[in-house]
């Protein structure tokens, strides 16, 4: 077995005067791994939050970091994130050894179900989200019919491969809300639309790649919908008090895990009613 | 990306939301935005009117006293033309009209008291992307016939804001010549530099490793123009293609002011209203300095680029600030003098 030196892995780079960004090389230890180093890295910088930091945005190899200019340069910043990366080692040493306990302690952790009664009450402890999706809706567009013909396998399967799987959030971006979750089952893997649609409803499940998502609005988008969730990935974006002290939360956050399961029209159409 | 004429509410954009994917928004030129501000003796964060080419008319109901700055358009109340970068009195039931710009593309309007505006994410600004912001919180500009207040009850309105650029011409060609004013004070107004060629200076960065030194120097040795594609989202570039590197890469944190280069081998410039993470590689940043130009770009307008360091970036953001802050300073004393 070959031993890798995580450290090495990681890269600090200039983004522009004022962001840095930081890199895991994912070609030796895989995305999901990459993507655990992320946010290892965010939750240390977070942990003892500088006081020059005005932005952070991790994604699924990176986390870019924007400082203020007033406070301090370049290498003052460079110099915390080396620091940062030397105490992390030996927590991302532990983590990727281990993965595949983490992964296993992770589904017998606290999996909620995410019900729209308690959405408010949403504790960072719950790293798993299990989201009903209603596979067969009449009522608005879907190309479940389109992926199962060309998948070459029926509907149900289609249905069985996407709610088999985790999937981790591997960064949120796009539009409010939105997360980018992997990865796909490769039975499921398909290029984007050639043609994107100009309106996605609300709560559509959808795939392309090897991820898929739930677009949070109404919005263009180029993914192929199998189905719609009725639950709300924002919360507070109607309480003007919770807007204006910037306290909008989204469903899912980077590193989060998420687990589908089919519920039926009725159900669907109650829960989007309740 | 599409140019539109618009007119609303901004300030200096949302701080700390980008990790949940709302975007920056806030004033494209933040330099006139501050000095409009500064020149009203009122916080440089509090809300002014973003005025995109002219177009902008607006009827006052009570007496006032207003600041114009930013792109080098004929202002005019009620007929009489009224110098730019300076306080003007815009009295009960007079017409204030910004003009089609000669130079520049956007105006700012800051006035001695503060609007009323309503906060998302602690900003005014509206983002038409996200649906978020504004006036009713939908993302949208100024309509025909809205009231714009101010917290103490004075209200203007909006007589006009979405005149198409062809009206406009016609209606305002009269009008159209530049005015310049004696500056009132010795010294010089900190105000962003408008020209037709606009130099701005990149730290390389991100992936720019991997464009190779003809890439390079295909970058930094032409002019590009500004197309038509220019929005506070973003600017995209035409020009020579400065050729293609084949990566695919994760979606990554954008910085205000990143280069893209798209397949084609063209830059788009990251602005204020970009979106949070993008997946196309990126060969450096604008200067947080030279930002504001970017918001006094039009289609048309020739940008070229000069590469700088991230030190000299940085002194010559916090040299900006500073003459900005003595300037707001000086205009404070001056007026208390004067009162």
């Amino acid at each position: 077995m070959t031993i890798i030196n995580y450290k090495d892995l990681i890269e600090i780079r200039t983004a522009s005067d004022c962001c840095v960004i930081v890199y895991v090389d994912d070609t030796t230890i895989g995305l999901e791994l990459a993507n655990i180093v992320i946010e290892i890295l965010t939750r240390a910088l977070l942990a003892n939050r500088p006081p020059w930091l005005c932005e952070y945005i991790p994604s699924y190899t990176s986390l870019l970091i924007e400082f203020s200019l007033y406070e301090v340069d370049h290498f003052a910043v460079n110099a915390l994130l080396k620091q940062l990366i030397n105490e992390a080692d030996g927590e991302i040493n532990h983590c990727v050894c281990e993965k595949s306990a983490v992964t296993t302690q992770l589904s017998c952790d606290q999996i909620s179900d995410t019900n729209p009664n308690n959405q408010g009450a949403l504790s960072t402890a719950k790293r798993i989200h299990r989201i009903p999706v209603c596979y067969q809706l009449d009522s608005l567009q879907t190309d479940l019919a389109k992926v199962a013909k060309d998948k070459n396998i029926s509907e149900d399967m289609v249905v069985n491969l996407h709610c088999a799987n985790v999937y981790r959030v591997f960064a949120t971006g796009f539009m409010p809300g939105f997360a980018y979750l992997g990865e796909l089952p490769v039975e499921l893997c398909q290029p984007r639309l050639s043609k994107p649609r100009l309106k996605v409803p609300k709560g559509a499940v959808a795939i392309a790649d090897r991820q898929t998502a739930i677009y949070p609005d109404e919005s263009p988008g180029g993914w192929h919908i199998i189905g719609y969730t009725p639950l709300e990935l924002l919360f507070n974006t109607t309480d003007v008090n919770s807007i204006e002290s910037g306290h909008i939360e989204a469903l899912l956050k980077p590193g989060d895990y998420v687990e589908f399961y089919p519920v039926t029209e009725s159900q669907y159409i109650n829960w989007v009613y309740s | 990306m599409a140019t539109g004429l618009s007119s609303r509410f901004t300030d200096l954009g949302r701080v700390g939301h980008k990790h949940k994917g709302f975007t920056q928004s806030g004033a494209l030129d933040t330099n006139s935005h501050m000095l409009a501000n500064a020149i009203m003796r009122v916080p440089a964060n509090n809300p002014t009117i973003e005025v995109l080419l002219g177009g902008f008319k607006a009827l006052a109901t009570q007496d006032t006293e207003i600041a114009v700055t930013g792109a080098q358009a004929s202002i005019l109340i009620d007929d009489v033309s009224q110098p730019l970068n300076h306080k003007i009195v815009w009295k009960k039931d007079a017409m204030l009209q910004i003009m089609q710009p000669m130079l520049g593309a956007r105006n700012y309007i800051a006035c001695n008291k503060r609007f009323k505006t309503r906060l998302f994410l602690d900003s005014c600004c509206a983002v038409t992307r996200e649906k978020t912001g504004g006036m009713n919180f939908d993302g949208k500009g100024f309509q025909v016939a809205d009231m714009l207040d101010y917290e103490t009850g004075i209200s203007l309105s909006t007589a006009s804001t979405n005149a198409s650029i062809n009206v406009r011409l016609t209606q305002g060609a009269p009008d159209n010549r530049l005015i310049v004013h004696k500056t009132l004070t010795t010294m010089p107004v900190p105000a962003t530099n408008l020209a037709t060629v606009y130099v701005v200076r990149i730290v390389l960065g991100y992936q720019q490793a991997l464009f190779d030194h003809k890439m390079h120097a295909r970058f930094f040795n032409q002019r590009f123009t500004v197309s038509n594609e220019a929005s506070n989202m973003g600017i995209r570039l035409t020009g020579e293609s400065i050729g293609q590197i084949a990566v695919k890469l994760y979606s990554e944190g954008i910085a205000n002011g990143a280069i893209q280069i798209t397949p084609s081998g063209l830059p788009i410039i990251m602005l204020a209203e970009r979106q949070t993470i993008g997946g196309y590689p990126k060969i450096g940043s604008i200067i947080t300095t030279d930002l504001p130009k970017l918001g006094q770009c039009r289609p048309g307008s020739i940008i070229q680029f000069e590469e700088c360091d991230v030190l000299t970036a940085r002194q010559e953001w916090l040299l900006r600030q500073m003459r900005m802050s003595t300037f707001a300073q000086n205009q404070q004393s001056r007026n208390d003098n004067n009162e």
